[in-house]
């Protein structure tokens, strides 16, 4: 590869990373915490016993759903298992009439057609709270704006991330042998090298997850080729999603079979244990109950399905294989979201996120640290240089702040609070815009340090306070064997210690000065050249 | 005099350029991957859904390496009529396909 | 066998990480040959192949293939560790 070419591609590497870096920050933060999203489910609840017999639950979910909801539409219940906090129901009522039904008319999402059977097979009494889904949420549909705006910026961002990727590993001549560089105290080649590290350390990560990212948006980003093939769009989704319609109710009233006997069934016939259940007319002569296998086992996230009669509990229906595009999609959007992954494997996706992380934290240090040793004039650089500076302190080291104050709000907040979930998101904006005030008016220098200060003790202190504030904690809970409190502590503790060092080797930093006698300009290609001296 | 014109043309011709490469990347990027897409999605031999979504992955990966051509290439003219020529090609095939064999 | 992976993926980072001039010069004083630099990734390649062999044996082809990556970013990482920081810290 020539060296204009190499040269044009790192320009677009260092253009495409850095327009939208800080959203990418932002949502490879909030995408790797998501990694523990039904783990923090179950931690932000501490008043939810773990489920032991997930059939137990089952059987009072169904109780629940005959008192509360006998005629509905549809039920859905999640089956339980020990890494959360309990099932989860929805149910969509009859619609009325002049409504419109169909797959978005009424209920899914509407607050007052869920709930959550807990461990005893009750209705779960926990504090309000958005849990580990905030997160999961948040790294897609953003917050405080209409999900498709976020579902755009966040595409946009996802592909611009992949063009990062890809002209970042063009642009390296000898990509493996720079990887084990690590030059210290060297100014921007160190943040250089650093960048490099996290980069390739998880590369093959960092490639999955952005490609498939995108391709979780896929029908948003790139409807072309469904327009060329279909007229409409449900005519994709039948093809690739085949299941048998809903029936309509008769009004004879049969009671339905008991729903934990199914599943034993329905794990036989279909290989794996089974996460999922669907129940359409319940209650009814036409009943049926449709079970999903659970993505705990399987990489295609689009699960292969079996379909009951609810009278008689027969299985009338069972999911063809789907074709290899399909089932190539579904490993895909399976493999970003690894829900396949066992808590060991979890871990690794985890800290590979925090390297992405890293990765792309460095990168936008490193422009600033870069163009600041080519400034004509160092105690007035130009508008862009002063953004991008004051734009790093603000995201870098404010939302992460914002994040401590959230867990800290699940916490703190009064059980009895009106939409107490909400307050939860609210205190973390809160917090993260007065740590923009403070990034916008204070030194630089004085702002990473003492934003990461902060952090780091409230990240430290919330360990301490659960351990007398918090009655399932760390401690009580090993006597059951139970390690999730110990691990988010744990994590906590460590990320804390993180910060905490990041503030001090920030206060003590002396910027380098302007080496005058410089040959050769500063290019990356010329800081990798000189490792090989 | 004439020196500080031609530094001036130099300055202009380098906008126009790198004006040309982006947008040859973003929205004539975004085309042309767009484009093979429905062409691909159109024109694979395999089941129509299958087709479809074999169509969509691809375009998605189009869209960065067009990114990277935009500015890989040697002049943003270049790069202009490069995307055009290989847009018109996606876009006769979508649209021969289209008009005899319709859609579902 | 997938702890066998794992130290196979680790082993074959360190050799490619001690094929680096760097590195090699640290350790032992000598300046890399072109030739040790072949001989140290030739077998750093053949323990990555014995490591996805292990890891596919141990789950499948599918669940292997993850993981093998996962031993291999791991591995990555704990060389780079081992090579860059733990030196530092025995110098001192």
């Amino acid at each position: 590869m020539s060296k204009g070419i190499r040269q044009s591609q790192s320009t677009l590497h260092t253009w495409s990373g850095l327009l939208l870096g800080w959203l990418l920050f932002l949502v490879f933060l909030t995408g790797t915490i998501a990694f523990w999203r039904e783990g923090l489910n179950r931690y932000m609840r501490p008043e939810l016993a773990r489920v032991e017999r997930p059939l137990t639950v089952l059987d009072g979910a169904q109780r629940f759903l005959d008192r509360k909801a006998p005629d509905a539409k549809s039920w859905f219940i999640a089956l339980p298992n020990d890494q959360v906090p309990g099932a989860q129901l929805f149910w969509q009522p009859q619609p009325k009439k002049g409504e419109r039904a169909g797959r978005s008319g009424g209920g899914r999402g509407r607050r007052d057609n869920q709930a959550l059977i807990g461990a005893d097979g009750l209705p779960a009494t926990a504090r309000d709270t958005r849990g580990g889904e905030f997160f999961y949420r948040f790294h897609f549909d953003l917050y405080y704006m209409p999900v498709i705006w976020a579902r755009w910026l966040v595409g946009i961002a996802a592909v611009m991330m992949l063009v990062a990727i890809l002209t970042g590993i063009v642009t390296h001549k000898k990509i493996f042998r720079d990887f084990f560089t690590l030059r210290r105290g060297k100014g921007q080649r160190s943040w250089l090298d650093g960048h490099n590290a996290t980069a390739v350390l998880a590369l093959p990560f960092h490639l999955m997850i952005t490609y498939t990212g995108v391709v979780t948006l896929m029908a948003l980003l790139m409807p072309w080729a469904t327009v060329a093939n279909y007229t409409d769009q449900t005519k994709l989704l039948d093809a690739l999603f085949p299941h048998v319609e809903a029936a309509e109710r008769t009004g004879k009233p049969v009671p339905l079979v008991r729903l934990s006997a199914l599943v034993r069934d329905a794990e036989r016939r279909l290989g794996g244990p089974i996460g999922s259940l669907e129940v359409s007319q319940p209650g009814d002569a036409a009943a049926r109950v449709t079970l999903f296998r659970s993505p705990t086992t399987l990489l295609n996230t689009r699960a292969s399905s079996i379909v009951y009669a609810g009278t008689s509990g027969k299985p009338v229906w069972q999911s063809p294989a789907p074709g290899g595009a399909a089932a190539t999609a579904g490993v895909m959007i399976g493999l970003h979201a690894g829900r396949f992954a066992d808590t060991a494997l979890r871990w690794i996706y985890f800290l590979c996120g925090v390297a992405g992380t890293l990765m792309v934290a460095s990168g936008l240090v490193l422009w600033t640290v870069k163009r600041r040793e080519k400034l004509p004039d160092p105690a007035r650089p130009h508008l862009g240089f002063r953004v991008v500076e004051r734009l790093n302190v603000a995201v870098i080291a404010g939302f992460p702040l914002g994040v401590a104050a959230l867990f800290w709000a699940n916490r703190l907040l009064p059980a009895t609070m009106l939409a107490r979930a909400q307050w939860e998101v609210h205190m973390l904006f809160i917090v993260w815009t007065a740590a923009i005030v403070l990034a916008l008016a204070c030194k630089p220098q004085h702002a990473w340090s003492s934003l990461f200060a902060l952090t780091g003790v409230s990240l430290l202190l919330l360990p301490a306070f659960n351990l007398v504030g918090t009655r399932w904690n760390a401690i009580s809970s090993l006597a059951v064997g139970d390690l999730l409190p110990l691990g988010v502590d744990a994590s906590m503790l460590a990320f804390g210690v993180g910060y905490l060092w990041l503030a001090r080797r920030v206060a003590h930093h002396v910027p380098q000065t302007r080496n005058f006698r410089r040959e050769r300009p500063l290019t990356t290609e010329h800081m990798m050249q000189e490792v090989a001296a | 005099m004439i020196a500080r014109a031609t530094e001036q043309s130099v300055v202009m011709r380098r906008r126009i350029d790198n004006t040309l490469r982006f947008a040859a990347a973003v929205p004539l990027g975004y085309a042309v991957a767009s484009l093979w897409g429905a062409a691909l999605a159109r024109v694979l031999p395999m089941a129509r859904s299958e087709a479809t979504v074999t169509g969509t992955l691809v375009a998605l990966l189009l869209c960065a390496v067009a990114a990277m051509y935009a500015y890989g290439a040697r002049s943003g003219w270049r790069a202009t009529w490069v995307l055009l020529l290989l847009g018109a090609v996606a876009g006769g095939i979508t649209w021969m396909s289209v008009t005899t064999a319709g859609r579902v | 066998m997938s702890i066998m992976a794992m130290l196979l993926a680790l082993i074959a980072f360190s050799a490619f990480g001690v094929a680096t001039h760097g590195h090699y010069q640290r350790l032992t004083g000598q300046r890399l040959s072109a030739s040790n630099k072949a001989w140290c990734q030739s077998a750093g390649w053949l323990m990555l192949t014995l490591s996805a062999t292990a890891s596919i044996m141990a789950k499948g082809w599918a669940f292997g293939c993850v993981w093998w990556f996962g031993y291999m970013m791991l591995a990555a990482g704990g060389a780079f560790i081992a090579l860059n920081l733990a030196p530092l810290t025995l110098n001192k």
